[in-house]
């Protein structure tokens, strides 16, 4: 519009010069020379505007202040999201030539930056709804890190679970999503150690992983498979005890989810999510006893409840047992966290969060220890985003 | 006695503010001029309600009805499921649909234009860039100048679906900011086609487009209530959940007798 409003005043202020050829005389032909010109300007123009318009950049940033229960200044992770820190600061480009897409996302923190995504997709000719996209790409595995944006959680992080086998949401493979009614499928083959697992793979074992989901409107939801080996070289000794022994070690998840949506209360929508996700050795930047083959299980029930246009109350039970086969008293250690958050959006771009966690001890490793972890956290966290 | 007297500031301060809380109703140009009938009406028989009526496109309205910065969406095309899955994802409802009125997709040729009647593989050629000469479909021997209109709205969205299959339109298709101002180009421009709703078609003549039957029609009453005329669609009202309150008022309103008899004397055609 404001390229065409220039080309016609550009046009208005060329006719005095060009067009009159004598006082009162306009000179048509010069001056439909001069409108085709500009008509021609135009349409390259257009062009060249068409082409940067498949070209879009998004973000956010979520600014916080976080406040723990205990602090202990001796371990690292207890001063890990204290005080006023960046949770995250990501900016995506995407480019969508119409048969393909090409992404790619950074996340910037106080920690430096890291690249997220990066991936090329293209549309498979003659089969609609059939995309393949290879590099580095969100794991198609439950709803937590399969579907929802972390600019959309509704607690601000992901159910324990999700963290621990999922770490890191992102890996390099190549992803393959199909679409028909209410059916979906995303899945591929991926190195299966996350996207902090180093650049290359550490052998030559792939994971198979995916989401066969469904959208009903009012009801969704998925099941979800992981399937691949982590392969230990040589024997991990402590001392000269073997921790790990050398092998290949089943790294498996399997997970279902459900969402319900509800038009029920005068106030607004009501949402009722539940996920459950089962599996063997979680990703972690090293691998310990701790981990490798063993099994562990967790799940989430989160209701969240909109008040008018702007404001949104959620609530979350979540529970995660990282090794299950150790009981209560004789070595296990699992925690269940009640977290309460509450929204309010300020305008379409900027959100306000408040979000109270109260995390406890369902096992313990010694009989008769404290179940208070002394782990309560209160966050607050403004995201801008556009 | 305090408390008396903060309720009544309170009342104060607030009273005004909602006195003129208003249904905000945003979207489709094609409904743009209909909407803004059916809010004079409707404030004028409820005098104290107030609704505000802006166009902007299909898609303007679909965003800001996901974004929560209007009441109703007017869409002159069926939500995507992407769309209909982030207003879900933020508001935990899904977007009701309510058809307000049909349209017929008119296309608009310049009256001196001896083309009288095209079919859609006609137009598909046409719009895509791969008929460019008038005389290419039985008129004059000149080139065929194109306008359409912006991406955002819901009428480019249809005739790139139904007409084009898809495909992009040529890249010398001229996009223009409103159905009026396609109708105001092809006036003006003798071998101009462009398309855009049948309320619009003032200083032109609408070209007759050839249904499944292999007749040509107009996109008369008769020939979109009876499904005759290939390029005719419903025309939607968007609410996040089913509609309540004023909004529901207003859109029980459209649908009355006198909101469709409105329908007509805009040019479009009644649903009920």
């Amino acid at each position: 519009m404001r390229i065409r409003i220039t080309a016609a005043l550009a046009a208005l202020a060329l006719v005095p010069a060009g067009a009159l050829a004598e006082e009162g005389e306009v000179d048509t032909a010069a001056l439909q020379g001069k409108v085709e010109s500009l008509t021609e300007q135009f349409l390259e123009t257009k062009g060249t505007v068409d082409k940067l318009s498949k070209l879009k950049f998004s973000g956010y940033v979520q600014g916080r202040y976080g406040w723990l229960e205990a602090t202990d200044y001796t371990n690292a992770k207890n001063t890990a999201r204290q005080g006023f820190f960046i949770r995250r600061g990501r900016l995506k480009a995407s480019y969508d030539s119409g048969v393909g897409k090409f992404v790619m996302q950074l996340d910037a923190t106080q920690s430096g930056v890291s690249l997220k995504e990066a991936y090329g997709e293209f549309d498979v000719p003659m089969v609609k709804n059939l995309t393949v996209g290879v590099g580095q790409v969100l794991l198609p595995f439950g709803y937590d890190v399969g579907v929802r944006s972390s600019s959309d959680l509704d607690l601000l992080e992901r159910m324990q679970a999700a963290r621990s086998f999922l770490n890191g949401e992102y890996d390099r493979g190549i992803v393959v999503s199909y679409a028909k009614g209410p059916i979906a499928f995303r899945g591929g083959v991926f190195n299966g150690n996350g996207v902090d697992g180093g650049q290359y793979d550490n052998d030559n074992l792939k994971d198979v992983v995916g989401r066969l989901s469904f959208d009903l409107g009012m009801i969704t939801g998925g099941v979800s498979g992981w399937f691949g080996k982590e392969r230990v070289y040589q024997d991990v000794l402590s001392g000269t005890t073997v921790v790990i022994a050398a092998g290949d070690y089943d790294r498996t998840r399997l997970g279902v989810d459900l969402q319900a949506y509800l038009d029920l209360l005068p106030v607004g929508g009501t949402a009722i999510k539940g996920e459950l996700i089962t599996g063997k050795t979680a990703i972690n930047a090293s691998l310990t006893s701790q981990n490798i083959g063993e099994t562990g299980t967790g799940w989430a029930v989160l209701l969240t409840q909109n008040v008018g246009m702007n404001d949104v109350v959620a609530v979350r039970y979540d529970t995660f047992d990282p090794r299950t086969g150790l009981d209560d008293g004789a070595g296990g250690r699992s925690t269940a966290v009640w977290s309460f958050g509450l929204h309010h959006y300020l305008n379409d771009a900027v959100k306000l969060s408040a979000v109270y966690d109260l995390p406890q001890y369902v096992k313990v490793p010694t009989a008769g220890a404290s179940k208070d972890p002394k782990a309560s956290a209160f966050t607050v966290q403004l995201q801008a985003k556009f | 006695m305090k408390r008396i007297a903060l309720s009544l500031s309170a009342a104060l301060v607030l009273a005004p503010a909602l006195a003129q809380a208003a249904v905000t109703v945003k979207g489709s140009d094609t409904m743009v001029i209909l909407a803004q009938r059916w809010a004079e009406a409707y404030m004028k028989a409820n005098p104290g309600r107030k609704v505000q009526v802006t166009g902007g496109g299909s898609g303007t309205g679909i965003a800001a009805l996901i974004n929560g910065t209007t009441d109703i969406a007017n869409a002159s095309r069926a939500m995507k499921d992407s769309e209909k899955a982030k207003v879900r994802d933020r508001f935990s409802v899904l977007p009701a649909e309510t058809a307000v009125a049909r349209d017929g997709v008119a296309v608009y040729l310049n009256e001196a234009n001896p083309v009288e009647q095209l079919t859609v593989a006609q137009l598909r050629g046409i719009y895509s860039g791969d008929i460019t000469n008038w005389k290419q479909v039985g008129g004059n021997d000149a080139p065929i100048v194109l306008y359409s209109r912006e991406n955002s709205s819901g009428t480019y969205v249809f005739v790139k679906e139904v007409v084009l299959e898809g495909d992009d339109y040529a890249a010398s298709a001229q996009t223009l900011p409103g159905t009026a101002a396609v109708v105001n180009a092809v006036a003006k421009e003798k071998n101009g086609i462009g398309y855009g709703g049948g309320a619009y078609a003032r200083g032109v003549k609408e070209a007759r487009v050839v249904g499944a039957d292999g007749k040509g029609y107009a996109p008369s009453a008769e020939a979109v209530k009876a499904g005759l005329y290939p390029l005719s669609r419903p025309l939607f009202m968007y609410t996040r959940g089913a509609p309540s309150g004023e909004a529901k008022e207003f859109m029980d309103f459209c649908l009355s007798p006198a909101g469709q008899a409105i329908v007509t004397e805009v040019g479009y055609f009644p649903v009920k």
